[in-house]
């Protein structure tokens, strides 16, 4: 038997008797197994890990009658880490599920449509005063907020605005000369 | 909540545990559950035959074999199972001894009988209703034993679940066995059976959904 097990079962079986220390102990080191547990198996960055902690700690808690005491300690506490995990895992892979479907619509949008869209942009653009198009470009397209775009032209947030403003209207008339002359 | 903060709350909530909580806990639900499913049984069949006179008769201490063998290798699964973990190892194979053994019985019952005779010795004038009786009178320790697995930490549910439908079958089977006329051994193999195996089927579908904390 490994020191850690005879030691985290005499721990164990202290808190069983009832022995608060011994119990607070005992579950400080477990938890700091079970985050090292749960970080190598979801990632060192996942921010689920400490709540997975958690869960366990309250489940090794509220059922921790189920310990047999002529059993091993640590295969028990795994049992119940390992539980959490794959029950973690199962309710995650839902959610994954979730955004790969997303992924695939994102990724089965018509490639060429998407390009002949970007160049109209472009070529729309491309007709207003360098001013407009490029308030334009950095607000609407690029999605900056308009403080940042002020700053990388140069201008005033005031002057970024007016020249959004004025640039759309100029678009939208273009846009509306253009359906007309696609009609003819 | 930070989780030093959770140890502090969990360690001013420890009460002592006594060694056998687990099992007492499998115990009071299934006294619970039993208890209510005898009291259902007396209201539906009434008082029945004339206990002391089926004391006399093997057919009933056959089907009380046969659902205590039953019984005890399905509530030895479930208490393995109600620990996290608790593999079931050979204990499924266990639930097959009891049935292989009644069904060495009824083989050599049937032996030699003609077919009509043998047919009628396996449907009796129960078959029908056999199963379906058992499986009701099942529910109640079947919730019980259920509510006590939610309580422990059964980590494999789907076969915690068959364990518990199993039992609460078996169980059934024993009380539903004070009001069957039915004698052949056959028939029992047979029909109690599939009123055991109802509760547990049920179990498995239904355990991973039941049995999650």
């Amino acid at each position: 038997m490994s020191e850690v097990e005879s030691r985290l079962k005499d721990l164990m079986l202290l808190s069983l008797g009832g022995d608060g220390m011994a119990y607070r102990e005992l579950l400080s080191k477990l938890s700091v197994r079970l985050r090292a547990y749960y970080r190598r198996r979801l990632g060192q960055g996942c921010s689920d890990a400490e709540d997975l902690v958690q869960e366990t700690l309250i489940a090794i808690h509220a059922r921790r009658a189920t310990f047999d005491r002529t059993q091993l300690f640590t295969p028990w506490a795994y049992a119940m880490a390992r539980y959490k995990l794959v029950d973690y895992l199962r309710r995650s892979r839902v959610r994954a599920a979730v955004s790969m479907d997303d992924c695939e619509e994102f990724c089965a949008m018509d490639e060429t449509e998407q390009a002949a869209a970007s160049r109209d942009v472009d070529s729309l653009l491309s007709r207003l005063p360098n001013a407009m198009s490029e308030a334009i470009r950095l607000t609407r397209i690029e999605g900056r907020s308009i403080a940042d775009a002020a700053q990388r032209t140069g201008k005033s947030a005031a002057a970024t605005k007016v020249s959004i403003h004025r640039g759309l209207l100029r678009l939208a008339r273009l846009q509306a000369a253009g359906a007309l002359d696609a009609d003819d | 909540m930070q989780t030093t903060d959770l140890i502090d709350r969990l360690a001013a909530d420890l009460h002592p545990t006594s060694p056998g909580a687990a099992w007492k806990t499998l115990a009071v639900a299934l006294s619970v559950g039993s208890v209510v499913a005898l009291g259902a049984a007396c209201v539906s069949f009434g008082k029945g035959n004339d206990f002391a006179a089926m004391l006399l008769t093997s057919s009933l201490w056959m089907k009380w074999a046969y659902a205590l063998g039953v019984s005890a290798a399905a509530l030895s699964l479930c208490a393995r199972l109600a620990r996290p973990e608790g593999a079931p190892g050979a204990l499924p194979f266990l639930l097959g001894v009891p049935l292989l053994m009644l069904g060495a019985i009824a083989l050599m019952e049937v032996a030699g009988l003609p077919a009509d005779e043998r047919r009628a010795l396996w449907l009796g004038r129960t078959a029908v209703m056999c199963p379906w009786t058992i499986a009701a009178l099942a529910i109640p320790i079947f919730v019980a034993v259920l509510l006590a697995l939610r309580q422990l930490a059964p980590t494999r549910p789907r076969l915690a679940g068959f364990s518990a439908g199993c039992l609460a079958g078996a169980i059934a089977a024993g009380l539903y066995a004070i009001y069957c006329k039915e004698t052949a051994a056959a028939f029992v193999v047979t029909w109690y059976t599939a009123g055991i195996l109802l509760p547990g089927l049920v179990g498995v579908l239904i355990g991973s959904r039941v049995l999650r904390w």
